[in-house]
């Protein structure tokens, strides 16, 4: 593999981080509120996807029928039961009940499915590839993976710029007191708002489970890519979590290629860096919450 | 009566400020008991009580240090399992490659683990609130990461290493770590009462209480944080070490487990009482003693152990936020067993009951 297409694939990549920083976007966008166990909620639906392709035997796509209207249920009523809750806390308590949320997701998935890791079989589409020059080719997955983020990516800012509940998001978010006054139900919103990223991850990890195996335990890596690439590309900008994505995902290929445990470190490294030399990231505006 | 004028008569009266409690004094000779009972268990002849020992001291120490900084600044981290892993190789690096005493190795481990996290501090600071408990457990990674990526003799890579226990009898050994467990137990909590009861542990107090209100009165908010950030950081790095004087065998992949580390530490903390000193203390001998009497019994596996505890955490964040400790505070306004609160005791005025 080359250098040109260690960099390509990276950018496609990053597109399935900036997937998964969406919902993690809106959440605390809307709520300012970070649910510590967005990943393994994207593990969760990966492993329902394999049961599904278990029971029918179906390409493991078709469980998105399934998986995107029961995630986005499931943010519902986990926002109503146990998030609502939590709203307007002290972070610390955010903190400690998502990540007990996390624990919990993690040994349920490890009592269910055992500590083996599993994959999402995609048949041919997940190896054929078109050959642009000898070094460089892009996969058909990869690529239909990038174009669904940014798919995404478009209907979530679309939402928020042209739709009534999207602008109840963003005078949510602004200032969630005025809001309520202007006649804004914020529970409503609140719920929408973790339906929306709970269905988004819900994608993303189905993604991420036919591109490479998983198991119980990986959730956390996943929630701290997706927290990288919001913080690379600056809080509260969308597109800016598509850049960051693509920033990570090319760190991530580019250190692989220099030496294969880098992977993550040269990942987390450029997170660092951009930490330190830009805090608000490449696209932020505001302060880090 | 306006404001002003309370004001202007509360002096009048003879006042005085009261920390300890009756309960206080208590609480100094049940302490004074454990600690003789856990001294003497550390001298005899009981190995696997001394090893027992040895574990429940370093979550003692683990526990009150991660709320030292979440119950006390507000700063959850989600990465301690950092400093856990570069004393624990702080330990072996010293021990082996320098020659040193493995009980004296144990205090230049605190310190590398303490000096290390000012710059990681200069990063992590960076980030507030949940971000910044991400952005800790990124910085843990990344040390992780390192070591295991670092093939020399020293660090062994992902293989690890093991400290080099040659000169030393086996059940000499697992006496005299427990009593350093007992001895760094005791140094970690005297130090949390020490800050707490200090100039540093008011401006903490005022910070927690109201940031916006205690920097307007001067308070240094980011230098008092980051103060805390490094004391948690090298006492975590002395439970570290103790953990791997027991342990022997250091691997990059459990050491800097945030499975391992971080997590039940989080669980003790909430169930036992953050944002208090005999939280975490109840909290880690708690969990410590249920998990040994679950896993000896094969009650439950450990998955659904760990699925119970993660149901508490969630339980206590959302019905009980001052965990066991502070329902019982709040029921009991004078109890304390470690006197670090004020209360303005007036005469003539009637008690408030309430602790300040």
């Amino acid at each position: 593999m080359s250098w040109v297409n260690a960099i390509v694939q990276g950018i496609l990549l990053g597109g399935l981080y900036a997937m998964y920083a969406s919902g993690l976007s809106v959440a605390f966008g809307v709520m300012r509120l970070v649910n510590l166990a967005h990943g393994d909620l994207a593990i969760t639906s990966a492993f329902l996807a394999s049961t599904f392709v278990a029971a029918t035997s179906a390409n493991p796509f078709l469980s998105l029928a399934v998986l995107l209207p029961a995630g986005f249920l499931f943010g519902i009523a986990l926002q109503k039961t146990m998030f609502d809750r939590l709203v307007g806390l002290d972070p610390s308590y955010q903190i400690v009940a998502t990540f007990g949320l996390s624990i919990v997701i993690q040994n349920v998935l490890l009592e269910r499915y055992t500590a083996d890791r599993r994959a999402l079989d995609i048949g041919s589409f997940g190896t054929s590839s078109i050959r642009i020059s000898d070094d460089v080719s892009i996969g058909w997955f990869p690529l239909t993976r990038f174009l669904v983020a940014i798919l995404v990516l478009a209907l979530l800012s679309l939402f928020l710029a042209r739709t009534r509940s999207g602008r109840a998001f963003r005078a949510t978010s602004d200032d969630p007191t005025t809001a309520r006054l202007m006649g804004i139900n914020n529970r409503t919103v609140y719920a929408l708002a973790m339906g929306i990223a709970v269905a988004t991850v819900a994608l993303a990890g189905v993604f991420n489970g036919a591109q490479t195996n998983f198991a119980a335990a990986d959730g956390p890596l996943l929630l701290i890519y997706a927290f990288e690439a919001v913080i690379i590309g600056g809080l509260g900008s969308l597109w800016g979590t598509l850049v960051g994505g693509m920033v990570l995902g090319v760190a991530q290929t580019v250190g692989a290629q220099i030496e294969p445990g880098w992977t993550q470190l040269i990942g987390h490294l450029v997170f660092l860096t951009v930490l330190a030399v830009r805090p608000t990231g490449l696209f932020g505006k505001q302060a880090l919450a | 009566m306006t404001a002003l004028d309370a004001t202007a008569v509360v002096p009048a009266r003879p006042a005085r400020v009261q920390r300890a409690t009756r309960s206080s004094w208590v609480g100094l000779v049940v302490a004074v008991a454990v600690v003789g009972w856990a001294v003497m268990t550390a001298l005899g002849d009981d190995r696997a009580w001394q090893l027992k020992l040895t574990d429940l001291c370093v979550y003692v120490v683990l526990a009150s240090m991660w709320n030292l900084l979440a119950g006390y600044t507000g700063l959850v981290s989600i990465g301690q399992q950092a400093f856990v892993g570069l004393g624990a190789y702080g330990l072996i690096v010293f021990a082996n490659e320098f020659n040193r005493d493995i009980y004296v190795a144990v205090i230049p481990a605190g310190v590398v683990a303490a000096v290390i996290a000012i710059p990681l501090g200069f990063l992590a600071f960076r980030l507030r609130g949940a971000y910044f408990a991400i952005g800790t457990w990124v910085i843990a990674e990344v040390v992780r990461l390192v070591l295991k990526n670092n093939t020399s003799d020293a660090i062994g890579g992902g293989r690890g290493t093991s400290l080099d226990v040659s000169g030393y009898e086996p059940a000499d050994r697992i006496s005299t770590t427990s009593l350093v467990a007992v001895l760094v137990a005791v140094a970690a909590i005297a130090a949390v009462y020490l800050v707490l009861r200090s100039r540093l542990g008011l401006a903490l107090q005022a910070v927690r209480d109201n940031e916006s209100g205690a920097r307007g009165l001067g308070t240094d908010v980011y230098r008092t944080r980051f103060t805390i950030w490094v004391i948690a950081a090298g006492f975590t790095g002395l439970a570290g070490a103790v953990f791997y004087l027991k342990q022997l065998n250091v691997q990059p992949d459990a050491a800097f487990s945030v499975g391992t580390w971080t997590a039940p530490i989080i669980v003790m903390v909430v169930f036992g009482g953050l944002g208090t000193i005999e939280g975490p203390i109840i909290g880690a001998v708690t969990y410590y003693l249920l998990r040994d009497w679950v896993q000896d019994n094969e009650w439950l596996s450990e998955p659904s152990f760990l699925i119970v505890t993660g149901a508490v955490a969630i339980a206590c964040a959302l019905f009980l936020k001052g965990g066991i400790w502070g329902s019982l505070t709040q029921r009991f306004p004078r109890l304390q067993l470690f006197p670090v609160r004020r209360r303005l005791v007036v005469e003539g005025v009637a008690d408030d009951r309430r602790g300040t």
